[in-house]
């Protein structure tokens, strides 16, 4: 790539790293490494993000992801986690029934019983 | 645009959230990890990494916090001041003694944050008492006499009835009218 093309992808960078060749064309050359490795990360991001969300709005009605998505599975409901998520966080009473389907299937959870408390002992003194 | 529908000041305001050890029989390490979750904002479907949509907690009680086994005295917190040989220890009963249950808390807290430049802030947002009195008790928003969040901190889904019902959008015999009390 000559140098006029390796300075318009250095726009923004800092420093000489946008100004001076030779110190342009290692960050643009690392620039491109990197938007080739995060175009496929940004995918596994994406997916992360969607079944955070998904969890916090399924554990708002008491239900954890594994369990929700377990019971869709059994349902066949086919809806992928990037729609769910946006139901989740737009549309909450769809996303409410949603989460009814999913707990007939399959109810999951049994409920987290705490043990009561005990005095702790002090150590021998 | 769907990215643009939840971008309301209302979404993304801060709720504050309070529980009295008092009253709640979990453990330390539990509960500081729903506190953790709850000042991240994990709990909300609208969480994002990149905006910093936690909320405030208060923590009541903390001189009542229950741990198991003999963790009161023999877990050890260290100090270290970088000059060699300065390493202190303090057990975990004589750091409730000399600063309270609520430095207690706030270090397991601490521990649960991401580590990044929102620790300290989020981390800021978690509000101790010693005993059953705070000052932000007109702050904690309840709902029909009932605090919107329940014992197990947070339910976000009483306050979008709330805000629904003030739209008019639900029938008003499933919600109750949204007041703020003390």
């Amino acid at each position: 790539m000559n140098k006029a093309k390796v300075l318009k992808l250095a726009k923004g960078f800092r420093g000489r790293a946008k100004n001076c060749i030779r110190i342009a064309r290692e960050r643009v050359e690392k620039a491109l490494q990197y938007s080739y490795r995060d175009r496929r990360n940004k995918k596994r991001d994406m997916r992360s993000l969607w079944i955070q969300r998904i969890n916090a709005g399924t554990r708002i009605h008491s239900v954890n992801y594994g369990n929700f998505m377990h019971g869709l599975m059994k349902e066949n409901i086919q809806l992928n986690r990037k729609v769910l998520s946006e139901l989740s966080m737009h549309e909450p009473h769809s996303f409410k029934a949603l989460v009814d389907i999913s707990r007939n299937a399959f109810p999951g959870n049994k409920n987290v019983v705490h043990a009561p408390r005990k005095v702790a002992l002090p150590l021998s003194v | 645009m769907s990215q643009q529908i939840a971008r309301t000041r209302l979404a993304y305001a801060r709720t504050w959230h309070h529980l009295s050890f008092a009253t709640d029989p979990r453990p330390l390490g539990r509960i500081a990890s729903s506190i953790a979750l709850h000042l991240m904002g994990k709990h909300k479907p609208i969480y994002d990494p990149s905006t910093d949509c936690g909320d405030y907690v208060i923590a009541t009680s903390c001189a009542d916090i229950n741990t198991t086994g003999k963790k009161r005295y023999q877990k050890l917190y260290y100090t270290h001041s970088t000059r060699p040989g300065s390493l202190k220890s303090m057990s975990m009963d004589n750091m409730f003694k000399k600063w309270g249950g609520g430095e207690v808390l706030k270090k397991a807290v601490r521990g649960m944050l991401p580590k990044n430049r929102l620790r300290d802030k989020r981390l800021a947002r978690l509000k101790v008492f010693e005993g059953e009195d705070h000052p932000y008790r007109k702050n904690v928003v309840k709902i029909d006499g009932k605090t919107v969040n329940n014992d197990r901190i947070g339910h976000i889904g009483e306050t979008l009835d709330a805000v629904l019902q003030m739209k008019n959008e639900l029938p008003p015999e499933k919600v109750g009218v949204a007041q703020a009390s003390t």
